[in-house]
């Protein structure tokens, strides 16, 4: 228990309630910013704001949920004060024209699995994050983001299509498949 | 439902995100549908690979002293100095009065949570079993002399042979499907936070390999050092599934329990006294996901 952890009034501790995913939010800070260091600002900032704003927090959506719409906000809010442009989909047409289901090239490395899914637009990766990484519904995915419930299952199923290509070009690089072995 | 509209599903059914009503009905079309099946299983095991890449990347795990320091910031004293330096805090972490304050906090912590851990020891009934309450109680029977050995010696450093995947330790030891294991990894670090009391990440996670044995290996970092969780298969030893052993190997302890066919090692540079409470706090939760795992 913190000494100086603020409660909010349904008598929750933040420090209590925030420890045991500090190591998810330090996760999709590293994710969004690429960088350790500003992630750890990111984290910084995002648990700052959480102790000032902590008394406005009700339990009826989890912390992790409130913590990361902070991390989104303050995230999106740095990169308008940098000027840096926030990546889109160029791909779109291409991925919707995708009717197979390649299985992941297994001997494919973590670190290459991880390269590709950074090769992804963030729009889209940062889907892949929140849902399969850190377990948010679809509905938590949605109210972080500040983007309709549709827009997060669109984006998430190209998401996942465009890893599987990527992911498949790897192994192609890679030697480890022939081109005839991904021919729909 | 035909097979177009059971595809058209997979992507919510896969992340439990339908209806029961939609939920029964695709189950239906998939348990006579093997083709259905086999897709919903391609999908189950991308998404199981990718949770996994990311747990076990180090990059993605924070620094134990960035988190001291986050930790710092609940108190109102170190708040009030943020708010003066906005964000840079750093400049203000690196002085000689932060290192000074987080010193005293740690110490402060350290004390707290260590006499409130010997307390909950020695006052809470449940949270010791009788056959294990004493570490040297329940010595390593000869049956798991070999696993024990194996988790401890030979998984220093992780030299073994590293495997990739659930089918590659498959391929080795064709009992060693560990269904589930990215589950079994983030519980397993949740309920090891939650006894150690502070913060403990996933440095890293994998498959080993010894002598035709396949292991998970999980390999979580806190601040006092490192502690690893290993699962393999059982095989035929039998084992008292409310015991716990433990003893000391080399500088390390070792705790190992059974659940089901699997046997579970907690090994740590902890004395054999905490190593074994630790055992024992996470035991209940390895159980419950081991058991949902052989479910699936």
């Amino acid at each position: 228990m913190g000494f100086g952890s603020p409660t909010n009034p349904d008598g929750l501790d933040f420090e209590a309630e925030l420890l045991p995913f500090i190591g998810d939010l330090y996760r999709m800070a590293r994710w969004l910013t690429r960088d350790p260091e500003k992630a750890e600002e990111l984290v910084h900032d995002a648990v700052i704001l959480g102790i000032k704003g902590f008394h406005t927090y009700r339990a009826t959506s989890s912390l992790k949920s409130w913590m990361f719409t902070i991390i989104y906000r303050l995230n999106i809010r740095q990169n308008q004060k940098k000027k840096l442009p926030i990546a889109d989909d160029p791909d779109e047409l291409l991925i919707n024209q995708l009717a197979y289901e390649p299985d992941i090239p297994k001997h494919l490395t973590d670190e290459e699995i991880i390269a590709a899914l950074e090769r992804l637009p963030v729009s889209l990766s940062e889907l892949v994050m929140l849902v399969n990484v850190e377990g948010f519904t679809y509905a938590e995915a949605a109210t972080i983001l500040q983007i309709p419930i549709g827009t997060v299952m669109s984006r998430l199923y190209r998401a996942r299509q465009r890893l599987r290509v990527e992911l498949e070009d790897a192994a192609l690089n890679a030697g480890f498949l022939e081109r005839a072995e991904v021919t729909p | 439902m035909n097979c177009q509209e059971v595809r058209e599903s997979f992507e919510p059914f896969i992340d439990e995100e339908l209806s029961v009503e939609m939920l029964n009905k695709i189950n239906l079309h998939v348990a006579a549908c093997s083709a259905c099946g086999e897709m919903i299983g391609l999908r189950e095991r991308f998404d199981a690979r990718l949770r996994n890449a990311i747990a076990a990347d180090s990059r993605f795990s924070p620094d134990p002293e960035f988190v001291a320091r986050l930790q710092s910031e609940f108190s109102p004293k170190s708040s009030r100095s943020f708010a003066l330096f906005g964000s840079g805090w750093r400049l203000w972490f690196a002085s000689g009065l932060s290192a000074a304050l987080l010193l005293t906090i740690g110490t402060y912590y350290f004390g707290v949570f260590r006499s409130a851990e010997s307390e909950a020891v020695s006052t809470n009934p449940s949270s010791t079993q009788p056959e294990a309450a004493t570490p040297s109680a329940v010595a390593v029977p000869a049956a798991f002399r070999t696993l024990v050995n194996m988790a401890v010696e030979e998984h220093k450093s992780c030299t073994l042979t590293n495997l990739t995947s659930n089918h590659h330790a498959a391929a080795v030891n064709p009992e060693a499907i560990f269904l589930g294991d990215h589950n079994l990894d983030e519980a397993v670090r949740a309920a090891v936070q939650k006894e150690v009391r502070h913060n403990v990440s996933a440095a890293a996670s994998h498959f080993c390999e010894a002598q035709g044995q396949a292991f998970r290996h999980l390999i979580l970092r806190e601040r006092e050092g490192y502690i690893s969780v290993l699962v393999t298969d059982a095989g035929n030893r039998q084992q008292d599934e409310n015991a716990i052993f433990c003893e000391t190997i080399e500088g390390s302890s070792v705790a190992c329990f059974k659940s089901q066919r699997k046997t579970v090692f907690v090994v740590s540079e902890r004395s054999e006294e905490a190593n074994l409470r630790l055992a024992q706090g996470i035991t209940p939760t390895v159980r419950s996901v081991l058991n949902r795992s052989s479910q699936l």
